[in-house]
């Protein structure tokens, strides 16, 4: 397999015609779209950069990339033509971790799919030249670790599991009865009470609607509650904008009745897989409610089986919390292939 | 141009210009606002309102305060004035009194808040001066400037007496009507940006150039804060319509508001 390499930059490439195909035949989720992975790229603090990987014309592969490497700049954004003197390509998805950011066509022999990385380690080292050493891939599945450490075997590192709630009963009822009686108890008392507030409205679906700039606003709240955990720059109003403007990401909010948005969730959804990527919610001494977290799980878990999905990603944060919501934690780890 | 002026301070449209594109470069790699407007929407200035919207993506990266200082500049602005000198009491009319000092006044001058009209001023609260206090203070010989809105200054020389008139600076909002002519001593201001220059004994309207910054553009004049970490105010146009131009004083060579035809 003779495989080309084009590489893109968002911040500097146009959108190719073949992208929004590309992205839905691949099952790329919503944080693939160029609008949003162009936004991702100028608010990032390292260059992000897209690989197309091309058996003639057919595109066999697809991989994101952050380039960081030093010097770290923490706390500015990347500058425009800002690339490291030394560094590697970390890949992950560009708006979670918790998917992996590479795709693969489902055609490929593990064969081909090894020397597809190694077509992309090489590429990538002869695009970026002697400051590239390497790339990390990130969030790796242990199915994919023979594929991605290659004939250098490179080094292997575990990391956060994943959530995943495999859909196998056909009503929320069914599976609120396959939980622990504590758990199923909890959860219907929770839902009662959001239920009766009568000063709280429940939504579930298009986000078009909602002022981005206040939804920025609670989601940066939430991520300043784990400053030491997140490394990463703030979330752009703009993001919110692009993503709360898409038909494929659905929203749970939750607006008491002067307009005041007191929680807010957002799947990033797929046919069979979506992934549930953001929430935030109001303090309950700033004026937010009690239970709206647990609240929000229910009502994207009926969301997905009135939906047909088959499974949902809830990531890697409480994962304590995710199994006794009945989801399977799923085991990633980190991969680094050195390159010389 | 480079010019020494007679109002002490020394002008150089490189240095200017220079600080102006600092800041727009630290702003691009540090603000939200301004990354993503001028990344991804348009480079043009951006309306008041617009800024006043998105005040939580003005903070930097690394964090600063959200509130606008609304005293921000008045020190400055009021020496360029020249009607305040050391030791005097400035009595700004507003009912919101500085939380911190005031950077920038001349030497002891003393800072007071005198409430307008129909405002009761909290008599324990220091900060506040009261209209007889004012008045007998100005009996007794003291000096003081009173900066305030002319409809505010007028009401005060009614019950002041002839003998004891304080100095008066006149305070324009910067997005209303800009007379062209006016008393020497007037100062320009917006609620946003804060103090931004003064009408000088030339005759013009001179912009407190070390901290604020403006150019012309075909949106109409662009106002930048130099010096303010947070929130970062870069090119902001203040009303759409408000017709002013950024031109040199022919006497002192620094930037002055020539506010053109349609403003009187």
């Amino acid at each position: 397999m003779a495989v080309q390499i084009d590489v893109l930059d968002p911040r500097q490439h146009s959108e190719p015609p073949y992208w929004e195909a590309l992205r839905i035949r691949a099952g790329l989720r919503a944080d693939w779209s160029y609008e949003l992975l162009r936004i991702a790229a100028w608010c990032s603090p390292v260059p992000l950069l897209l690989t197309v990987l091309r058996d003639s014309a057919e595109a066999v592969g697809l991989i994101c990339a952050s380039w960081t490497g030093v010097p770290a700049h923490h706390g500015k954004y990347v500058a425009p033509r800002g690339r490291p003197w030394l560094g590697a390509l970390y890949v992950e998805s560009p708006g979670t971790s918790a998917v992996p950011g590479w795709w693969f066509a489902e055609r490929l022999s593990l064969t081909e799919r090894t020397e597809l990385c190694w077509d992309y380690l090489h590429g990538m080292r002869r695009e970026l030249g002697p400051r590239c050493r390497g790339v990390v891939w990130r969030h790796a599945a242990a199915a994919d670790l023979p594929v991605l450490r290659g004939k250098r075997r490179g080094l292997l590192r575990s990391t956060s599991s994943i959530a995943v709630l495999p859909l196998a009963w056909p009503t929320p009822e069914q599976w609120l009865a396959s939980l622990s009686r504590s758990r199923r108890n909890d959860l219907r008392r929770q839902r009662r009470h959001v239920d009766a507030d009568p000063d709280l409205s429940v939504c579930v679906g298009p986000g078009g609607d909602l002022d981005p700039g206040q939804v920025a606003r609670l989601l940066r709240a939430n991520e300043a509650k784990y400053a030491d955990r997140h490394a990463g720059l703030p979330i752009t109003t703009s993001m919110v904008t692009a993503l709360l403007g898409r038909d494929d990401v659905v929203t749970v909010r939750y607006i008491d009745h002067a307009g005041r948005l007191l929680g807010f969730g957002a799947v990033l959804d797929h046919p069979t897989a979506p992934v549930s990527r953001h929430w935030a919610g109001v303090a309950v001494e700033h004026g937010g409610r009690r239970h709206l977290y647990f609240d929000m799980y229910l009502r994207v878990i009926e969301w997905a089986m009135q939906t047909g999905r088959k499974e949902i990603n809830f990531g890697r944060a409480k994962l304590d919390i995710k199994r006794d919501l009945g989801c399977e934690l799923q085991s990633r780890y980190s991969v680094a292939v050195p390159c010389w | 141009m480079r010019g020494r002026t007679a109002l002490g301070l020394r002008f150089s449209e490189k240095r200017w210009l220079a600080a102006y594109r600092r800041v727009i470069r630290q702003v691009f790699r540090t603000v939200p606002f301004y990354r993503e407007r001028w990344a991804l929407v348009s480079r043009d200035p951006v309306l008041a309102d617009e800024v006043q919207r998105r005040r939580h993506d003005l903070v930097p990266l690394a964090g600063g305060a959200f509130a606008v200082n609304p005293y921000r500049g008045l020190g400055p602005v009021v020496s360029l004035t020249g009607r305040l000198s050391a030791g005097a009491l400035l009595a700004v009319v507003t009912d919101l009194p500085p939380i911190g000092p005031v950077p920038g006044l001349a030497a002891r001058t003393r800072l007071r808040c005198l409430p307008p009209a129909g405002f009761p001023a909290n008599p324990f609260d220091r900060r506040f001066i009261r209209t007889a206090e004012l008045i007998s203070r100005l009996a007794s010989g003291e000096r003081v400037a009173v900066l305030g809105p002319e409809i505010e200054l007028d009401r005060l020389v009614d019950v002041a007496s002839a003998a004891a008139t304080p100095s008066l600076l006149p305070l324009y909002s910067a997005r209303e009507q800009v007379p062209a002519h006016t008393q020497p001593g007037a100062v320009l201001r917006d609620w946003l940006l804060g103090y931004l220059g003064a009408f000088c004994d030339c005759g013009r309207w001179h912009l407190d150039w070390r901290r604020v910054y403006a150019a012309d553009t075909e949106h109409g004049v662009a106002f930048t804060i130099l010096p303010q970490a947070s929130p970062r105010l870069v090119d902001v146009l203040l009303a759409p319509g408000l017709r002013m131009r950024v031109e040199r004083c022919a006497e002192h060579g620094t930037p002055v508001l020539a506010p053109v035809a349609g403003n009187t």
